[in-house]
């Protein structure tokens, strides 16, 4: 029994396909990717731990606000501060994801059967 | 020990490892290794293409003795043939969408909300379109499984592909064909 050639899958796909290919996470590794608890890298592990944590918790809101703004259910005062908030949190999430070395993949833990976090 | 792959209807053949239990209209395939998971995926991936119908079972359901395999499945089993029958002679299609996040202007807050609210309304767009072309569909934050005939999935990716063209802000892969886990039951 041998694994299945993963290209003949791929039945159409657009855009930029190597970013595509990173949500998906690491093919070769379908185990859930631990934090490292070695005392070197526990600060690193914790890191992107909580990084990820404040990413979905990033993306839930924003849904939500869009939701809101496809409702019409706020005003423009609202929308635009609502915007700058998300727009700064992205930026601080880049900031501290460079200080930790961190990429996004990293912050898309594997939850097993569940898929992926992000 | 059983470890329980899937179940199915109309099976052609089987692979020397594996056995069948029948219970009411439908094949239980056990096995007596322990696969890993992706073992599991392949023996389900196999039989996709010597039956009318699967049914994937999730990894992980084991069973010490035939009883307790009878028992788990008897009190579900009319739930289990409709599921059967819902999924008969279909793949999963896989599309996920993930919206390109073009950086809007400085600080302008409302642009950046606008932009954002495009993308998820385009990403919508696509996943409403593509149901309307399976059998069923399911979607989470941004995949989404389609249930799709198999003699259909060539038309179903060239839809794709079309709806594709015309939204340039997404990133989309669309991949197939699978099991169709997504409309397997919860085991």
């Amino acid at each position: 029994m041998s694994i299945p050639d993963l290209e003949s899958r791929l039945l159409a796909a657009s855009g930029d396909v190597d970013r595509l290919a990173r949500t998906l996470g690491d093919g070769a590794n379908p185990f859930p990717r631990r934090v490292n608890a070695d005392p070197e890298s526990v600060e690193r592990g914790l890191a992107q731990l909580v990084l990820t944590l404040i990413e979905l918790l990033r993306q839930l809101m924003e849904r939500q606000a869009l939701r809101l703004m496809d409702q019409d259910s706020l005003d423009d005062e609202q929308v635009e501060r609502l915007g700058l908030t998300f727009m700064r949190l992205a930026e601080r999430m880049d900031q501290l994801k460079a200080e930790f070395e961190l990429s996004d993949e990293d912050l898309n833990l594997d939850l097993g059967p569940l898929g992926s976090l992000l | 020990m059983m470890h329980l792959y899937a179940f199915a209807r109309g099976l052609r053949e089987l692979e020397a490892e594996l056995e069948t239990r029948r219970f009411g209209s439908l094949l239980a395939v056990v096995g007596a290794d322990e696969p890993d998971p992706l073992q599991h995926g392949l023996v389900v991936e196999g039989l996709l293409d010597r039956a009318d119908a699967v049914l994937p079972v999730r990894f992980g359901e084991r069973f010490v003795t035939e009883d307790e395999l009878a028992g788990a499945i008897a009190s579900r089993l009319e739930a289990l043939e409709a599921q059967l029958d819902h999924v008969a002679g279909c793949v999963e299609v896989g599309v996920r969408i993930v919206p390109r996040e073009e950086p809007a202007d400085g600080d302008d807050g409302a642009a950046y909300m606008r932009a954002r609210l495009r993308e998820q309304l385009a990403a919508d767009e696509v996943h409403r379109a593509l149901a309307a072309k399976a059998r069923d569909s399911v979607r989470t934050n941004r995949d989404a499984g389609y249930l799709v005939a198999r003699a259909d999935v060539d038309g179903f990716s060239q839809a794709v592909q079309r709806l594709l063209e015309s939204r340039p802000s997404l990133d989309v892969l669309c991949t197939g064909p699978w099991a169709p886990y997504s409309f397997a039951a919860a085991t």
